[in-house]
């Protein structure tokens, strides 16, 4: 489907609102497109979201950099490389964990930001929205409702929600 | 826009009258420049000192480090000393970054940007002196593990083995969370440049970000638990690097009080350094409305915090150096207050805690010229700092046939110049291409504050 209703908004707060009233009104919004996040308000959109897990996916991938980074020392001072220096253990684990605390974290976030990405669609340079001009300001300073298109729908936006504008997109 | 917040208690000036007000002045350096002559002969005189920097590496690779002022007891001289200097730089950005965001700290979003780009930098800087400090830089990838032919792996139980991947970690994060950060900047800047080809440039960056509610959705959380993650790592970093003096067993140096000290340390001098770019940024940029007065007070304020514990570490060096009566000990505290490097260490106290003290008196804090007059002291103290914890303790090991004294040759200043010259180049690209403030981040506080 690529045939919106794009419906401007001024502030956060009036978006805000006419979202909520779309959405009690049984006709909520697909997506709101904002230059700053706007609060709650994805609870009013259709379908609607659930939390992206991207903390579990850094948790797990924090534990993996943890093991993988003990492993790595491990093996080498233990199975391929060890040497006996003064009668200090060959896993002397102490000292062994600053290289997994790191590893934690390095891997985190990198799998972090890959996440980040897939979860977000990220990239994506050619998304129908932006054939509509105003997307681009929704990254600047106007909010965007954006409804699937139909004629009736935009009457009832146009009475009901007080836009600045409502603009088309599609044939 | 109605009843906002007392103008007291705002973090923006009150001449930002719409979003739009924001996105122009803090995208005008990079598509609007005025006073280019200014950033021109900046560029010009950083980019001559980072000449010398070059012609200093490569005389230093074709000769080796003998043309240091390094000797056979004072091994480690400017360049680990620069090494600690610049990567403590480096955490403020972090930790302002991080550390403030967790804390719900308001006053963030107008210096995250630039200060989490000095991070990368200043990182930077600090990961080349350890290279520059091996006798042959072209073995530095033994110190990586990978597969070799003679089966060796690295030495884990080696400090110097755990910066590389201290600092490896925290080049690589922060650079991630630099870039997350700024997406939507860039796509911001995508629909503000007029030409075809930046427009390009910026939106393959900007990934095709488009602020809708799942991208903020999802872009919220994962910066609050990147940042949940810079603060223990920032901590770990400079942790790590006192490891390489504390795990010795030199007088001055097998302190248990050393990562704390390091950190704190790190974080004074990092919030110095801020300091000192804020307001410059503020006179070029024309960034009055987000870089206030306001926010030079808290950062003294924390420079004042810093500045008393960095008091109570050194004085908790000389009680235990007295109390342990360890006589090494003993005598190189003695050597530090009468030896030949005194006045270099009487200088450290009196631009670390003392000149400082300062920062007590409310029109001190709110004088931009004396912050950055005395932020620029902090950062001479904390180098000074850094140098004779380096030489101290080697001047005057155990031995007294190994009391030496380290005299700096012209290419350790060179270096040490050339570093901050590159420093300042990478600087100078950075505001004409990236957004120096994050324009998102202040769109939201504008928000917030004006209630619209």
């Amino acid at each position: 489907m690529s045939e919106y209703l794009l419906v401007e908004f001024l502030t956060a707060h009036e978006t805000e609102d006419a979202a909520r009233a779309a959405a009690e009104a049984g006709k909520p919004a697909l997506d709101v497109l904002s230059p700053n996040p706007v609060e709650d308000i994805a609870e009013c959109l259709a379908p609607p979201r659930s939390n992206a897990p991207i903390g579990w996916v850094m948790f797990v991938a924090g534990a993996f950099g943890a093991a993988a980074g003990y492993f790595m020392q491990w093996y080498s001072a233990v199975i391929d490389y060890p040497v006996e220096s003064g009668g200090r253990p060959l896993n002397s684990w102490p000292a062994f964990l600053l290289v997994p605390y790191e590893t934690t974290i390095l891997s985190a976030a990198i799998v972090g930001i890959l996440g980040w990405m897939w979860m977000c669609g990220l990239p994506k340079p050619f998304h129908p929205l932006f054939e509509a001009g105003i997307t681009g300001c929704a990254v600047q300073d106007r909010y965007l409702l954006v409804f699937p298109r139909d004629k009736k729908l935009a009457a009832w936006i146009g009475s009901h929600l007080k836009p600045v504008a409502i603009h088309e997109i599609g044939e | 826009m109605s009843a906002g917040k007392d103008p007291e208690e705002r973090w923006i000036g009150a001449s930002i009258k719409s979003l739009d007000d924001i996105n122009a002045i803090v995208s005008a350096p990079i598509l609007a420049p005025q006073h280019t002559w200014r950033w021109w002969a900046a560029l010009g005189v950083s980019g001559s000192i980072t000449l010398l920097m070059i012609v200093s590496v490569i005389w230093l690779f074709a000769h080796g480090i003998g043309i240091f002022g390094n000797n056979t007891t004072i091994v480690w001289g400017f360049p680990i000393a620069n090494y600690v200097w610049w990567l403590g730089i480096g955490h403020a950005g972090t930790l302002i970054s991080a550390l403030l965001l967790l804390t719900r700290q308001k006053w963030r979003s107008s210096l995250n940007r630039f200060a989490e780009t000095m991070t990368l930098f200043a990182a930077s800087m600090a990961g080349l002196f350890p290279i520059f400090h091996l006798g042959r830089p072209y073995y530095l990838y033994w110190i990586i593990p990978y597969p070799n032919v003679q089966d060796l792996w690295p030495q884990w139980r080696s400090a110097l083995v755990w910066d590389f991947w201290a600092v490896g970690t925290y080049i690589t994060f922060s650079a991630l969370f630099w870039y997350v950060g700024l997406v939507p900047d860039l796509a911001m800047l995508r629909e503000r440049a007029k030409s075809r080809t930046v427009r390009r440039i910026y939106g393959a960056f900007a990934l095709g970000w488009r602020g809708s509610a799942r991208h903020w959705q999802i872009q919220e959380r994962f910066y609050r638990y990147m940042a949940a993650l810079a603060v223990p790592l920032v901590v770990s970093v400079h942790s790590i690097v006192s490891l390489d003096f504390a795990a010795s067993l030199e007088p001055g140096w097998a302190d248990t009080i050393y990562p704390p000290y390091f950190v704190v340390g790190a974080l004074y001098s990092g919030f110095a350094m801020v300091v000192v770019l804020a307001a410059a940024l503020r006179w070029a940029c024309s960034f009055e409305p987000f870089i206030t007065v306001r926010h030079f007070d808290v950062i003294a304020k924390v420079l004042l915090g810093a500045s008393v514990i960095m008091g109570v570490s050194y004085a908790t060096e000389w009680f235990w150096g007295w109390y342990g009566g360890d006589r090494p000990e003993r005598h190189l505290i003695a050597f530090l207050f009468t030896g030949p490097y005194a006045p270099l260490y009487y200088c450290q106290l009196a631009f670390n805690v003392v000149v400082p003290q300062a920062f007590w008196f409310a029109r001190v804090r709110r004088s931009i010229p004396v912050v950055v007059l005395i932020s620029i002291l902090i950062n001479v103290g904390m180098w000074l700092e850094r140098i004779l914890i380096v030489w101290g303790t080697l001047s005057r090991d155990y031995l007294p046939s190994a009391w030496r004294i380290f005299l700096p040759t012209f290419w350790d200043w060179a270096l040490l110049l050339g570093s901050l010259g590159a420093f300042m180049f990478l600087f100078m690209i950075f505001v004409r291409i990236l957004p120096a403030l994050p324009a998102h981040e202040l769109r939201k506080l504008w928000v917030e504050e004006n209630n619209a």
